[in-house]
């Protein structure tokens, strides 16, 4: 049989693949890869398609081991990751032996790295997604997260092992101060000049409270001011709103699809991956692009 | 924004990030019309399937394609704003309600005035989503709309039925909840293999109230919303 075994669960470990699309209007969010450029860069190592379901690493990664020979591909946050006692790099495939174990240690750059597995991981599309929602316990295994002693099958392609890899150029730089590049959302004009300014000029942190479904936003200035009066209005992933308490809230890809609080900026969707691996400690801005 | 006319009313659309535009009705006070409403025939246009979420005060359209194109596609659209309803009654268990001694509270009305209100109320689907699976409704009397809680509670059963501001609300699925609970609706609204829902935006609603003993059965065997109304 072709399975990998979790050994350690991690943090939390989830099986997540391009995203869940079309239930929107229901309030089911499109879940998916955080960082999907670098979970699109892991399925391209191991000649999968880049909508392939992988795994989901956050912070602390699990351990795994592997009961049959694979082409794997490790990308995104550095885990410092071995096979067996032996260091491994990222963002090149790498052929791994059954009965070898990976494993890592907390993220040294980034939050969320990818395992990809040449092959399909063999579980259920729940709305047509095998990404892992927790809000209705549905996708990834079993509508769980990883853990300890799961089975994951894989569907195996034929193996072709070519050695790749991505060029640096191509890598996300995980160690620079971040630049988030924001534009004007619909309700900008809500928040007062003061505020205006902040966002734009300040250093900005993520909230430790922040998980798979939103960020909430910290600042050294003072707290946003914003007009409150709007009703409710719909919301996806990136979309940066301002509550009353006047730490902004970043939508992310479990999140809610409405939301009654204005939208003051917007994230492109193509820099939700390197905002998703920025970490707790770190300070970044936002910097205004053009629609 | 670009504005198309439709029907008897004006549509402004624009486009808010790369392959996301919203749509919101000019002057909707006097339109009287709701964005949900209009969300609704848009996303059962084949082109715009999954495309769409609606509260009801804007439409999303998440689309990869230019704002003219998206005009030209709402141009075709034959949108009927009071196109026939369809009627359901749906089956309320009150006594799983948690909030009644604040809500009675809050509103100076007993349990039973407030649940006679609710059942003789011209209540229609408002719009869908927050949450997966939430249900608004909307046409309560001013008398019973009451404020969300300023904490919410931190879990809210499945299927529970509340009221917040001037919606009732139905939780499709556990979670923390801000409204005030005031009962259970324990049948399916929701295909579990497809997430598709019969209720459609502005279908009437009439709320029955159900007894301890039809509340278990359907608790423990629940009947989708079709089958419920033949019986």
């Amino acid at each position: 049989m072709s399975y990998l075994k979790i050994i350690k669960k991690g943090l939390y470990t989830s099986i997540q693949d391009a995203g869940r699309y079309g239930y929107a209007q229901y309030g089911i969010p499109q879940s998916g890869a955080m960082d999907a450029y670098s979970a699109r860069l892991a399925n391209r190592l191991v000649k999968n398609s880049e909508e392939s379901a992988l795994i989901e690493c956050t912070y602390i990664p699990p351990v795994v081991e592997f009961y049959k020979n694979y082409i794997i591909s490790l990308t995104g946050a550095d885990m410092k990751w071995h096979i067996d006692e032996f260091a491994v790099p990222r963002f090149t495939s790498l052929y791994v032996r059954k009965g070898s174990i990976l494993k890592g240690s907390a993220a040294a750059s980034g939050v969320r790295a990818y395992i990809a597995v040449q092959g399909e991981i063999d579980v259920d599309p729940v709305l047509g997604s095998k990404s892992y929602y927790s809000g209705m316990g549905i996708g990834g295994f079993e509508g769980r997260l990883l853990a300890e002693g799961d089975q994951v099958k894989m569907k195996s392609k034929r193996s072709k092992w070519a050695f790749d890899y991505i060029a640096d150029e191509e890598r996300p730089n995980l160690t620079l101060e971040k630049l988030i590049p924001i534009t004007r959302g619909p309700e900008w004009h809500y928040l007062d000049q003061d505020s205006k300014a902040s966002f734009i000029a300040g250093k900005w942190t993520i909230s430790t409270q922040s998980d798979r479904m939103a960020a909430t936003l910290l600042n050294h200035t003072p707290d946003l001011k914003v007009d409150l009066k709007m009703s409710s209005v719909p919301v996806f992933p990136g979309v940066i709103q301002v509550p009353p308490q006047g730490k902004p809230i970043v939508v992310l890809n479990d999140g809610q699809t409405t939301g009654g609080y204005p939208r003051a900026a917007i994230i492109p969707t193509n820099s939700l991956s390197i905002f998703n691996q920025i970490r707790p400690s770190e300070t970044f801005r936002f910097f205004f692009v053009n629609t | 924004m670009k504005s198309i006319q439709l029907s008897d009313i004006n549509l402004l659309v624009d486009t808010i990030a790369t392959g996301r535009h919203r749509i919101i009705i000019d002057e909707p006070i006097q339109s009287r019309i709701s964005a949900a409403v209009l969300g609704q025939q848009i996303s059962e246009q084949s082109f715009f399937e999954g495309a769409v979420s609606a509260t009801s005060a804007e439409v999303l359209i998440s689309k990869d394609i230019s704002l003219e194109d998206l005009c030209d596609q709402l141009k075709k659209l034959k949108f009927k704003p009071n196109r026939r309803k369809k009627k359901y009654s749906l089956p309320v268990y009150f006594e799983a309600g948690s909030d009644w001694e604040q809500v009675e509270a809050e509103l100076g009305l007993s349990k039973q005035v407030i649940i006679k209100m609710i059942k003789q109320a011209d209540i229609s689907v408002a719009s869908f989503g927050f949450l997966p699976g939430f249900v608004y409704l909307d046409g309560l009397p001013t008398e019973i709309h009451c404020k969300r809680k300023s904490i919410p509670a931190h879990r809210v059963p499945a299927g529970a039925f509340g009221l917040g501001g001037p919606y009732a609300g139905i939780y499709h699925i556990p979670s923390p909840g801000g409204w005030n609970i005031l009962g259970n609706c324990p049948i399916q609204l929701f295909d579990s293999d497809t997430f598709s829902c019969p209720l459609k935006v502005n279908d009437r609603i009439v709320i029955k109230s159900i007894k301890a003993d039809e509340y278990e059965k359907l608790k423990a065997n629940p009947v989708t919303i079709e089958t419920y109304q033949k019986k």
